[in-house]
């Protein structure tokens, strides 16, 4: 990571170093299981699980592995990973993983996944590493919920979370009069609609970082020329 | 006895794995293909064997 | 019969990509020109069909009778690798043309969740060695039927003049909604 991605603050990392908008990353998941706030929520936590103990685990074997085999290796802890944070789900949370469902599983494919082993934990220590594994996993999280909350408000009017252990709602608030929700927004056509829409954002606000930086370099090499011009002028009156 | 059989098995695929992938990677390329590469602008994984960073910088900014 | 509207519920009703929201990565990826598309599409009906029936044998054969179920997960996404590295050598050797057309888009195919999710799928589904076939050549042709469809679309939205922050994939993402609502009209089918 450069010193200038450092000095970001932590939503603005959220935001340009997002992997589902900005990169692109794991977006089979994001587009499904988002047609409520639990599921957001619950796959959220699932990945952040794997993705910090992948990042950990990987980089610690990294240095061990021969590099023409490093996929299959990787592959392997990451089945391992997910098969243990499924049985877990299954154990305490079956409701949550039945609507889940093979989303789970699929985990294992998830590009973020097996991306940042790659791209980071391979040549990273532990801790810096873990951290990684951990803020990825956040700013997937928040894209979901980002998703879930936008598609579960319009499409149904409701918000609700409710306790994955034992289905005890926590709390439900009726933001919209049932008449006049879009249930469009709980379809698959919702779900690319929305993720159109939230790209779109994102690059918007790159765009306009974009601009805005280019603009000031503009301002300043113009202030420069203004003052070498001042700097001309009177020597001119004098003569 | 049961947790055996899984170790053998998940090893004898991850051994084959390793003969495969060091096998795919000793075969040359056909003539003519070496420089081929699919154009895809999936994702943005900086790391990506088929693309190099700079190309991901133009596609995702 | 019952053969028949299996094929046509993965093929339309169910179709991976617009209803199912899996193998999004190529979908996106792959493509911005027909012929790349036609080439994944081909190469990915081959390795979905091959490593389905693998997986299929490998669970039947050997984790069920051990008792080994749980580990279907770890054997299949080895499997899926082993099976698209040998495929990619055997062509490598064997034919230069296909290289040129399929094998390139081969590395891409072992993290496609499309394959790993159709091998599963046929365990879940508990689908004989017949509808396994059946299924996953129809999973995967609506998989090429779509990207295909989605290539053509996105060569003329290269061409038009989209709004700066909507450059790229986010109206591509608008156009596969038009098109999830196209295909929703396939629902009363079967």
């Amino acid at each position: 990571m450069s010193t200038t991605e450092k000095k970001r603050g932590f939503w603005s990392e959220m935001i340009y170093n997002n992997p589902v908008f900005g990169l692109y990353l794991g977006i089979c998941s994001t587009l499904a299981i988002t047609t409520t706030l639990n599921n957001a929520i619950g796959m959220g936590v699932a990945v952040i699980a794997v993705l910090t103990l992948s990042n950990i685990v990987i980089s610690l074997i990294a240095p061990l592995t021969p590099d023409e085999i490093h996929i299959p290796v990787y592959i392997v802890v990451i089945a391992t990973l997910v098969t243990v944070v499924g049985m877990l789900m299954q154990a305490y949370t079956p409701e949550l993983y039945s609507t889940l469902g093979t989303f789970i599983d699929l985990i294992v494919v998830n590009c973020i996944i097996l991306g940042r082993a790659e791209a980071y934990a391979s040549s990273h220590n532990v801790a810096e590493s873990a951290r990684d594994g951990l803020m990825m996993g956040l700013s997937y999280t928040f894209s979901l919920i980002a998703m879930s909350l936008i598609r579960q408000l319009l499409g149904t009017g409701v918000l609700e979370f409710s306790n994955p252990m034992n289905n005890q709602l926590i709390f439900s608030v009726r933001l919209i009069p049932e008449s006049f929700v879009i249930p469009v927004f709980t379809t698959q056509t919702g779900a690319f609609l929305t993720f159109a829409i939230l790209a779109a954002a994102i690059s918007a606000i790159k765009n306009n970082d974009a601009k805005k930086a280019a603009d000031a370099a503009k301002a300043r090499a113009d202030k420069e020329k203004a003052a070498a011009a001042k700097a001309v002028k009177p020597a001119k009156e004098a003569a | 006895m049961k947790i055996l059989f899984a170790i053998l098995i998940a090893g004898s695929l991850l051994g084959l794995n390793v003969w495969l992938y060091k096998a795919n990677k000793n075969t040359p390329v056909p003539e003519g293909c070496e420089n081929l590469k699919p154009d895809c602008h999936g994702c943005g994984i900086t790391d990506c064997s088929l693309r190099r960073t700079e190309e991901i910088r133009e596609d995702t900014k | 019969m019952n053969l028949l509207t299996l094929f046509l519920s993965a093929l339309l009703i169910n179709n991976v990509i617009l209803s199912k929201f899996i193998g999004m990565c190529p979908f996106m990826g792959v493509s911005t020109k027909l012929s790349s598309a036609i080439g994944m599409g081909v190469a990915v009906i081959f390795v979905i069909f091959g490593a389905s029936v693998l997986s299929w044998a490998l669970y039947y054969y050997a984790l069920v009778p051990l008792g080994l179920e749980y580990m279907k997960l770890i054997c299949f996404i080895l499997l899926i690798a082993a099976f698209v590295q040998f495929v990619e050598m055997f062509i490598k050797k064997n034919s230069p043309a296909l290289y040129k057309s399929l094998g390139i888009y081969l590395p891409l195919i072992t993290t496609n969740c499309a394959v790993l999710y159709v091998a599963l799928d046929n365990i879940t589904q508990k689908y004989n060695l017949i509808e396994t076939m059946v299924n996953s050549i129809a999973v995967s042709a609506g998989f090429m039927l779509v990207l295909v469809i989605f290539a053509t679309i996105r060569e003329r939205l290269a061409a038009s003049d989209v709004p700066e922050a909507w450059k790229g994939n986010p109206i591509a993402f608008v156009v596969a909604a038009i098109m999830a609502i196209a295909f929703s009209a396939f629902a009363g089918l079967v």
